[in-house]
């Protein structure tokens, strides 16, 4: 995985966790690499680690047992506000860059709808 | 870790980087040796001067190995990772000089072996005029002039690493600073000596007995030099353990 | 903790450390960073007891650094073995002096960095002997693990064999590392914190994490910007 270098990267490791569990990779009880496995597997700082392991279990994402490993647990309105939150995100994100660019209201309901109709029928 | 296991392993890496002066000096006094013997029937010069040779060589080359013990450390950056072991200068130097030492004693034994050696071979009646002769031979003088050169030797080895460690604290011209420093230091020492000799009387001291002028002669000697390469050792570690760095 | 307090440190006309103070607490990945001759390297000879301050004061753990040198791994970034040295006889050289000495680690070390103990440090090349010198340095669990550009002039795959080992073998809490480099890039992601040296000065030091969040920044981008006019 790679980070971007300007942004904190405890925050960009705990966002990949809750998108995989968002996306049904990670499920609860699943177990998550130990914190030196991931740092070395990311190269990033082994207490940068430790601090997204340890912000990850206070916003209760995972758990740690002791002598087993740490462990997803998060329950379904939980994933449901991550993911209310995640699209409330890039939709956010979206529309900036779009009035950036000088799209106006109907402009981008127009371009969001002929996107929609694209993925509709290549999804079918 | 005790002191002992680091002197050794110190004491083993300098003899390993003296490897080359050693190897030199005993190959060439082995090779006089072979030539001695090969004309010694010649006459006595063919093995008296490649004797007196040989010893010079055997003293002269640890002075040498002296200045290289240290300028290698220097040179291939070793100094970094001598300098920054968990160990003072009295271990760093003291395994120098020993390692020198080494080299001093195992040159000068191979010229005596050499010249007995020789001995045998010019006199076929060598053995049995030395069995002869065994309580006649001055053995104590000697051993006493053998212990005076290792006194002298320590001396000079002594002298050579303080003007080393006081020429590496000059900005610039290192070497030339330490040929200079050591010269000084010389002729500054000998100085001392003659006033030091001068106050103690010590001529008067060795015509009281006079039947035994060379015994006094011999330990006064052996026991300045050896407290004079003794001071000159500590200034120089006291000078690396306070002075030097990168 | 490491400690400077007012430390002046000249070689002959250049001031190479002028008058800093800063502290570094223990257990952490310190990124000493700055373009050549900033001072880095003469910080942390400074810090190993390699050299002494003109004017101020180093500590170690409260110790004058010459008689904390024991806790101490120091890396720099000439070759400081024996050409003649094998690893294998170079880490016995080593090993005697330090208590902290893990042989287990220096084996199975040794295999991870694909080295071999029979290996001459004259006859291995640039990539190999750091990768040897790195060993050497991290096969003791020494508190203090100073390395001076220990990726410059290094191959690509071994430049990751080294931050992997460093990553690996990084003990939370107790360890404390100081990398001085002025290629951040590849380090970028491994220290907790940074001091930006300019000229025997700091220029900030800060949190990494800090940096990222209030500048909206990298670290090589925040680099690029102290560094002006250098």
């Amino acid at each position: 995985m790679d980070f971007a270098a300007d942004r904190p990267i405890y925050m960009q490791i705990i966002e990949d966790f809750k998108r995989r569990m968002i996306r049904g990779e990670l499920k609860t009880g699943d177990k998550i690499p130990s914190q030196r496995e991931y740092a070395q597997m990311v190269r990033v700082n082994p207490n940068t680690v430790q601090r997204a392991y340890r912000e990850m279990e206070n916003m209760g994402l995972v758990e740690t047992l002791r002598g087993q490993g740490t462990f997803v647990r998060v329950e379904e309105e939980m994933l449901m506000a991550m993911k209310k939150e995640m699209a409330e995100e890039i939709a956010e994100r979206f529309v900036r860059e779009m009035k950036d660019l000088g799209f106006d209201y109907e402009d981008i309901k127009m371009l969001v709808e002929k996107f929609l109709h694209k993925g509709g029928q290549s999804n079918d | 870790m005790s002191k002992v296991g680091m002197f050794k392993n110190l004491y083993q890496k300098e003899m390993r980087c003296l490897a080359v002066d050693i190897g030199v000096t005993l190959g060439i006094i082995i090779l006089m040796t072979v030539f001695a013997f090969s004309r010694g029937s010649l006459g006595h010069g063919y093995i008296v001067v490649p004797v007196f040779l040989m010893a010079g060589l055997a003293g002269f080359m640890p002075i040498i190995s002296s200045f290289r013990i240290f300028s290698g450390e220097w040179n291939n950056n070793i100094i970094y990772l001598t300098l920054s072991l968990p160990v003072k200068g009295e271990m760093v130097l003291g395994s120098k000089m020993l390692a020198i030492l080494t080299q001093y004693v195992l040159g000068t034994l191979l010229v005596a072996l050499s010249g007995i050696l020789l001995g045998f071979y010019m006199w076929p009646g060598f053995f049995q005029l030395l069995k002869l002769n065994y309580s006649y031979i001055p053995w104590g003088f000697y051993l006493s002039l053998y212990m005076l050169g290792i006194a002298f030797f320590t001396y000079l080895a002594s002298l050579s690493f303080f003007s080393q460690i006081l020429g590496r604290m000059v900005p610039r011209l290192q070497n030339l600073a330490t040929f200079f420093i050591f010269l000084g230091l010389w002729w500054v020492i000998k100085k001392v000596d003659f006033y030091i000799a001068h106050i103690l009387s010590l001529d008067k001291i060795f015509l009281l007995t006079p039947d035994k002028i060379w015994l006094n002669i011999f330990s006064w000697s052996f026991t300045i030099l050896l407290i004079q390469g003794l001071l000159i050792f500590a200034a120089a570690v006291m000078v690396y353990n306070r002075k030097i760095e990168l | 903790m490491i400690e400077f307090s007012q430390v002046t440190k000249q070689y002959g006309k250049v001031k190479a450390l002028d008058s800093i103070s800063f502290s570094l607490s223990k257990g952490r990945i310190i990124g000493l960073f700055g373009p050549n001759g900033a001072g880095k390297s003469t910080a942390l000879k400074l810090i190993a007891g390699l050299s002494r301050p003109d004017r101020g004061k180093v500590e170690v753990d409260g110790q004058n650094p010459q008689a904390a040198k024991s806790k101490i791994a120091y890396l720099p970034e000439v070759d400081y073995l024996y050409p003649w040295m094998t690893i294998e006889g170079a880490a016995c050289f080593i090993k005697a002096f330090y208590p902290d000495w893990d042989e287990h680690k220096y084996k199975e070390l040794m295999h991870f960095l694909n080295l071999e103990p029979d290996m001459k440090i004259n006859k291995i090349s640039k990539g190999q002997r750091s990768k040897a010198k790195l060993l050497l340095a991290v096969s003791r669990r020494a508190s203090y693990l100073l390395l001076d550009e220990p990726l410059s002039g290094v191959d690509i795959l071994s430049r990751e064999e080294i931050i992997n080992t460093l990553i690996r073998d990084y003990r939370e809490g107790e360890q404390t590392i100081v990398i001085a480099t002025h290629e951040i890039g590849e380090v970028e992601n491994l220290v907790d914190e940074v001091v930006f040296v300019k000229r025997g000065k700091i220029v900030l030091k800060q949190e990494a994490e800090v940096i990222r969040q209030e500048r909206g920044k990298s670290l090589v981008e925040t680099m690029k910007e102290l560094m002006k006019g250098e």
